[in-house]
């Protein structure tokens, strides 16, 4: 079937001056991971929620449009929402939820594609269009609607039982279940994008959700799927290396330990963090949340979605043995490989539904940093074992005799 | 509800024109295709055919359709999506009609176009043809890789019409490919793009899953350009040739080019060059960046029509040729040290260009002047990208020659390896015309061929064939020749027409400068650094140079190399001491290393000088490694070669049989660690460098001679003491000191002890062979007829009697009752000096050679009374058994008391002593059985002393029916 996607937004193709900053470090030299992670504490633009802010709403009234804005929707007093505006755009701090993320860009007016881009800055994903609630938003956005109506609009659409009501929907540890469960044919978060693409009014969006209710969800779809196939090849090693293991199957424990630790610290703590250790471990999967990842408890994070495809897909044909005779390998300097795997690595996440590879974030940047290397995972473990200045080790140390 | 279309048999007025409509040829996302004719203005019942393009948006809501006027309506929701799907078909439209009147042959036909019932409408000819799409409908692969690189080159020929107008097509995909006889034409220009023109807000990609460039996906725009038109091509290919659609997982994991197996059905009987040639193409084709993709449709059309010239060519092409012998050159040169630049003597000086004028060239150098070296590195440097223009160089390494016992063709078959089927004969002969045709063309304006055959002096005696298919080669106009030899001694009789050029040595700053280069100074001595300017007398030295600064002090400086000989000598010897210290600690190891570095290679290389060759065949060399493995189990070797006496059992751990000991030895030692033996294409195997040979050949001989000699010494049973001394210095010396307690012996007082234990394991090898003698002459006995009184075989059994008589006096001069050291470890232990040592059994061990000596003399006569003489009382079988059974049984208990009697010193020891002396009993003949007999551990003391009061009465038991029996039992032993 031919599907047609419209396009809007600026060319991410091209470099921002944050991301050519960036970039420019890391192409054309060998960097050790000690250097890497100097420059992300002193050197490296990395692009805050003031930045993003900013760049989608370059006026001047920024802050006091926000406090305004804000003040009404929430009714909080004057002061306390000037200071929570002040402090994010003098980077203190971000917004802790998509909410409030929907209400800042309602207040500016923004279109999909900048509300995404705010989204993904601050928490991870930009809009989801598999969502319904975040689907309405996204409706709200292209009608230029404000952060009310689209408010009344939810109501409405609730009232007419074609939006779950978000308090049932999001009954603690619910889980959603798998889509296809019921018979109905999967509807992956980029299909729901293209279909929603052209819903242009409050009929056509009352009918699209109805139509669609059995299988609109919050797990993005292709993510999981991805998700699940990855994370087996990690607790069923296939191969020679399955062999010498006897078949034996990694617990979730395992390969947390094995490969998703990377050498970041655990438990729930962060004081005495900086900012960019904070910002780092924020979101590293640990058991319980890839639990809940499998279990469709909660949303495939985009960081594992990342560390698995570092761990698992990050090569190159160029890796491969020798014995593949009919193959004869591009040789490619090191930073067309960087480009190209950052390239796959930004397909990979399209399909997703996920953000693309941003060197202005330092999550990105370091997992960008990995892949211009041979063996991508240990050499992210490696430079986040330098980041936490060794407070995270555990495999790495019995092997590398506690260095 | 969907699109209401227009029904069969309508009449659909455009202008002033009726059209009937005949059926839907087609459907996409904004418009549909109807079939339709209309009648002939003058010739009456004359139809036209035609298509009929609606533009009739599907809309997911149904905000667009149609009305009962056949009007298409939308509402307010789809307006946007309606203006901009106009806005596409005249975009489209206007791109179709232009391209038309500039190439109408290769644009499909737009005959008129009309706004009518609210929408826009095209009239299209009809071409005929089919669309690709229907041509593989899914799971079905294309007809053959030909005829799919043929549509390829069609299809590439559209694009590039599109191309060449500054358009993008951006929508290619089997449907939109319309497959006439002779070309292919490209429909639906709806999103068609001026390149480089800035996009527009608003603008519709069409994204295909499996087509759909990666810069369109992401939105790169900036990227996009032809090579996003060549990827979709590429798409295309992709799905003829594995009959699937390209997917995400393709692009994201190991790529495409990983996707395409051989193993695909279109690749059966194709050859192997036609593989790469698909694989290139989908790996460049698809590849995630624009920017290393094919640039230009006439590049990929080229790497097509390459293809189809594979494919007819049986997988020979002048770029096949290139690539086979690109993909040679990438293994050869795997390992390749640093290159320095050379001079030849030639005139002009530049030997690729001379080649390229299609000179023949005879290079002469003495070894190691690096003539290998010099061709590897000409091929290498001119082989970085193909051209048509320039020629594809190819090495061919002679040596092989001399196994294929003057094979007719050999540089040509050289050749044609791995790139066609040569698995039959008339496979072979065809290809073999082929390249001939290829050589043909380029003496006709193609890019040509270098040949450089290596090592003419490598290739054996019978060389006529070879020197003639030379001859012939280099006189084929598009073909530049170069042999290499020692000397031009050739010339004499062969390679007329080939021009004489040396290679002459390395410059003088070139040797200081690599020296220098690694810290080393050059020699003082003056005809030394005359001879680093060999290259391989300097690679030689540098390492030597390397490996003595490695063992510090050690290695070349001390002993300054004269000749190639020395210097090959000197970096064998520090190969050989760095790998002993890499391997220090592990003792097995250092032995097993020591014997394949000076034992296994120098046989090796004695058996290529000996059949008059530089290479091996598998057989050959495995032979060999079969042989290097029994040898190490034989007494003589350890014999001779001391150090690994009671060793083999350790060094032979974890090596289950030859097989295995061939894999440690060539492939895991001398081909990986030491890279002294390599490998060639054939699968022989070589040294590293010829000049290796003479050095260790003559190492072998040496091996030999000392093997000999100590097997001689072995068979004539005249064990020097001292020598079997040395033997067994180790394990003796350490086991008797530990029976003292370390440290609290003097001297003087441990040399004795080593001299004791030494004593010990003489007098028990002496008493294996007296056992192993008698075994032997009773086995003989038992199983010839001389059991039956056959005089013949009766006589044959006294002469072997006599013998083994004769012998045991022979060897028993280096026997010795021990009786001073005794006297003297008597006085030690009287120091009361460690714990009480049982110096009983040492001195009945120490005497029971001598005893067995003089009970053999009573047995072996009485036997030669009773089973040889005439007029023996014992004249049948039923007689004659009992007599060698229970002497047999005898030996059988007197050894297993002798072993059990060994044990209890051996308990005192410490335990890896006490290993160190079974593992020399190991390599006994007799005495061994009883290791496997008495398991060494989970026995206690109490168990060891009841064993040997077990084997006491057995013993005694056997005495017994030897009485019975008659024998003589008069010598003090039988006491």
């Amino acid at each position: 079937m031919e599907d047609t996607r419209k396009n809007i937004g600026p060319d991410p193709g091209q470099l921002t001056r944050i991301s050519g900053n960036n970039m420019g470090f890391l192409m054309g030299k060998e960097r050790t991971p000690e250097q890497i992670v100097e420059f992300l504490k002193e050197g490296a633009l990395l692009r805050g929620f003031e930045d993003v802010l900013r760049r989608v709403y370059p006026a001047e009234d920024l802050g006091s449009r926000l406090t305004l804005g804000l003040e009404e929707i929430t009714g909080e007093p004057h002061d306390s929402v000037a200071r929570k505006v002040r402090n994010w755009l003098l980077g203190k701090s971000i917004p802790q939820n998509r909410e409030t993320l929907f209400q800042i860009s309602f207040i500016l007016g923004l279109n999909e594609e900048e509300a995404s881009c705010l989204l993904g800055t601050a928490a991870e994903t930009g809009i989801h269009y598999r969502n319904p609630e975040e689907l309405v938003y996204a409706y709200g956005l292209r009608k230029h609607m404000s952060y009310e109506e689209v408010k009344a609009l939810k109501v409405n659409l609730e009232e007419k039982g074609v939006l779950p009501k978000k308090a049932q929907e999001e009954k603690k540890g619910k889980k959603e279940k798998k889509a296809g469960e019921k018979g109905e044919p999967t509807l992956y978060t980029r299909q729901a994008r293209q279909i929603f693409d052209q819903v242009e009014d409050e009929e056509s969006l009352a009918r699209f959700l109805e139509e669609y209710r059995e299988t609109l969800g919050r797990i993005h779809e292709t993510a999981y799927a991805r998700f699940i196939q990855l994370l087996n090849l990690l607790r069923k090693p296939e191969g020679a290396a399955a062999q010498a293991e006897e078949e034996r199957q990694y617990t979730m424990a395992d390969v947390i330990q094995e490969y998703l630790s990377m050498n970041v610290p655990e438990g729930r703590k962060t004081s005495g963090m900086s900012v960019l250790q904070k910002m780092i471990k924020k979101y590293w999967p640990n058991e319980s949340s890839l639990f809940n990842m499998q279990n469709r408890k909660e949303d495939v994070s985009r960081k594992v979605m990342i560390l698995l495809y570092l761990i698992t897909e990050a090569v190159d044909e160029a890796a491969e043995d020798e014995d593949d005779y009919y193959f004869e390998d591009l040789e490619e300097d090191p930073d067309i490989l960087l480009e190209t795997r950052i390239e796959k690595m930004n397909l990979f996440l399209e399909t997703c539904g996920m953000n693309l590879l941003d060197p202005g974030n330092a999550f990105d940047y370091l997992a960008i940093y990995a892949m211009r290397t041979e063996d991508v995972g240990s050499q992210m473990a490696q430079v986040l074992d330098v980041l936490f200045e060794g407070q995270g080790r555990r495999k790495e140390t019995e092997e590398n005799g506690g260095e | 509800m969907g699109r209401m279309l227009r029904e069969k048999g309508e009449i659909l007025r455009l202008g002033d024109m009726d059209y009937c409509l005949e059926g839907v040829e087609g459907q996409g996302g904004s418009a549909v295709v109807y079939r339709a004719s209309y009648e002939d203005r003058l010739n009456k019942g004359y139809f036209h055919q035609v298509l009929i393009k609606e533009l009739y948006p599907i809309h997911e809501n149904d905000q667009i359709w149609r009305d009962s006027q056949g009007n298409i309506c939308w509402g307010e929701e789809a307006g946007e999506r309606m203006d901009s799907c106009r806005r596409s078909f005249l975009a489209g439209n206007e791109v179709n009609l232009r391209l038309l009147c500039q190439m109408p042959e290769q644009i499909s036909g737009n005959l008129n176009s009309y706004e009518a019932y609210n929408t826009f409408y095209s009239v299209l000819s009809v071409h005929g043809g089919t669309s690709l799409m229907a041509l593989m409908e899914d799971g079905k692969v294309f007809p053959g890789l030909k005829e799919a690189a043929q549509a390829m080159v069609k299809i590439l020929e559209a694009v590039k019409c599109f191309h060449q107008e500054g358009l993008l097509h951006l929508d290619i995909s089997p449907d939109n490919i319309l497959m006439l006889k002779s070309q292919a034409l490209l429909i639906d220009y709806n999103s068609t793009w001026q390149a480089g023109r800035p996009w527009e807000e608003g603008f519709f990609f069409s994204e295909k899953e499996g087509y759909t460039a990666p810069e369109i996906r992401l939105r790169r725009l900036s990227a996009i350009g032809n090579a996003t038109d060549l990827y979709s091509v590429c798409a295309v290919f992709f799905r003829m040739v594995t009959g699937r659609r390209l997917c995400d997982e393709d692009m994201t994991g190991k790529g495409p080019g990983r996707a395409v197996s051989p193993q695909l059905g279109i690749f059966r009987d194709m050859p192997p060059s036609a593989l790469w040639k698909t694989v290139q193409i989908i790996a460049k084709g698809l590849h995630m960046l624009p920017k290393r993709r094919y640039q230009s449709a006439d590049e990929l059309a080229d790497e097509f029509r390459e293809l189809i010239r594979r494919v007819e060519g049986r997988g020979l092409s002048h770029s096949a040729v290139w690539e086979g012998s690109l993909r040679r050159l990438k293994t050869l040169c795997r390992d390749k040290e640093h290159y320095l630049e050379r001079q030849i003597t030639l005139e002009g000086g530049d030997c690729y260009e001379a080649l390229k004028q299609g000179k023949e060239i005879l290079l002469t150098g003495a070894g190691g002047m690096g003539k290998t070296s010099f061709l590897l590195e000409m091929a290498a440097k001119n082989m970085k990208r193909y051209s048509p223009r320039d020629p594809a160089v190819c090495y061919v390494p002679l040596a092989d020659y001399q196994e294929t016992a003057g094979e007719p063709c050999y540089i040509r078959k050289s050749m044609l390896r791995g790139l066609c089927f040569l698995d039959q004969a008339e496979d072979m002969d065809t290809a073999l015309h082929q390249l001939d045709c290829l050589f043909q063309e380029a003496g006709e304006g193609g890019g040509g061929y270098i040949l450089l055959l290596d090592g003419l002096n490598e290739a054996g005696e019978k060389r006529r064939g070879l020197l003639q298919e030379m001859e012939k080669l280099g006189s084929m106009p598009g073909v530049g020749i170069l042999v290499t030899d020692r000397t031009d001694s050739v010339k004499a009789y062969g390679l007329g027409g080939f021009v004489p050029v040396s290679l002459l040595p390395l410059e003088r700053e070139q040797v200081e400068e690599a020296l220098a280069e690694d810290g080393v100074s050059p020699p003082e001595d003056l005809s030394l650094g005359e001879m680093l300017r060999n290259p391989m007398v300097l690679s030689l030295y540098r390492r030597t140079a390397k490996l003595a600064e490695d063992q510090k002090g050690l290695g070349a400086g001390e002993k300054v190399p004269q000749n190639m000989e020395d210097m090959i000598g000197c970096y064998l010897d520090n190969l050989h001491t760095h790998q002993l210290r890499v391997d220090s600690g592990n003792l097995e190891e250092q032995l097993r290393h020591s014997y394949v570095l000076t034992h296994f290679l120098p046989s090796a290389a004695r058996e290529m000088e000996k059949k008059n060759k530089v290479i091996l065949t598998f057989q050959e060399l495995y032979g060999l490694a079969e042989k290097s493995y029994r040898i190490l189990l034989k007494k003589q070797f350890a014999l001779a070669f001391p150090e690994y006496a009671g060793r083999s059992r350790v060094m032979l751990e974890g090596i289950a049989n030859e097989g295995e000991w061939f894999d440690y030895a060539v492939r895991e030692h001398l081909m990986g660690h030491l890279d002294l033996l390599v490998q060639a294409e054939s699968g022989n195997y070589r040294l590293c460098h010829e000049n290796f040979l003479g050095y260790l050949a003559e190492e072998d001989r040496r091996n030999r001679r000392r093997y000999r000699k100590a097997a001689g010494r072995l068979y004539g049973m005249r064990i020097g003491a001292g020598l079997l001394a040395a033997l067994l210095l180790t394990g003796g010396g350490l086991a008797a000191a530990r029976v003292w307690g370390p440290g609290t012996l003097t001297k003087e007082e441990k040399a004795v002890m080593r001299n004791a234990c030494q004593r010990l394991l003489i007098n028990l090898q002496l008493l294996d062979i007296q056992l192993m003698e008698q075994e032997n002459v009773l086995k003989e006995a038992m199983e010839s007829k001389v059991l039956d009184g056959d005089r013949a075989e009766s006589e044959k059994l006294r002469q072997e009697l006599q013998r083994v008589r004769n012998e045991k006096e022979r060897y028993q001069i280096t026997a010795s009752d021990g009786a001073e050291l005794l006297e003297e470890l008597r006085g030690i232990a009287g120091q009361g000096k460690g714990e009480p040592f049982p110096l009983d059994t040492l001195e009945d061990l120490y005497m029971r050679p001598f005893e067995m000596a003089d009970m053999m003399e009573d047995v072996l006569g009485y036997l030669d009374d009773c089973l040889c003489a005439p007029d023996s009382p014992y004249q049948n079988r039923s007689q004659r058994e009992p007599l060698v059974k229970v002497y047999g049984e005898y030996v059988e208990a007197y050894g297993d008391a002798a072993y059990l009697e060994l044990n209890q010193i051996l308990s005192y020891m410490e335990e890896d002593d006490a290993a160190m002396v079974l593992d020399a009993v190991a390599d006994m003949s007799v005495l061994k059985r009883y290791m496997l007999k008495y398991p060494l551990s989970a026995m206690t003391a109490d168990e060891w002393e009841r064993r040997r009061e077990a084997a006491e009465n057995q013993l005694e038991d056997a005495k017994g029916s030897l009485r019975r029996q008659n024998f003589p039992m008069k010598a003090p032993g039988w006491r």
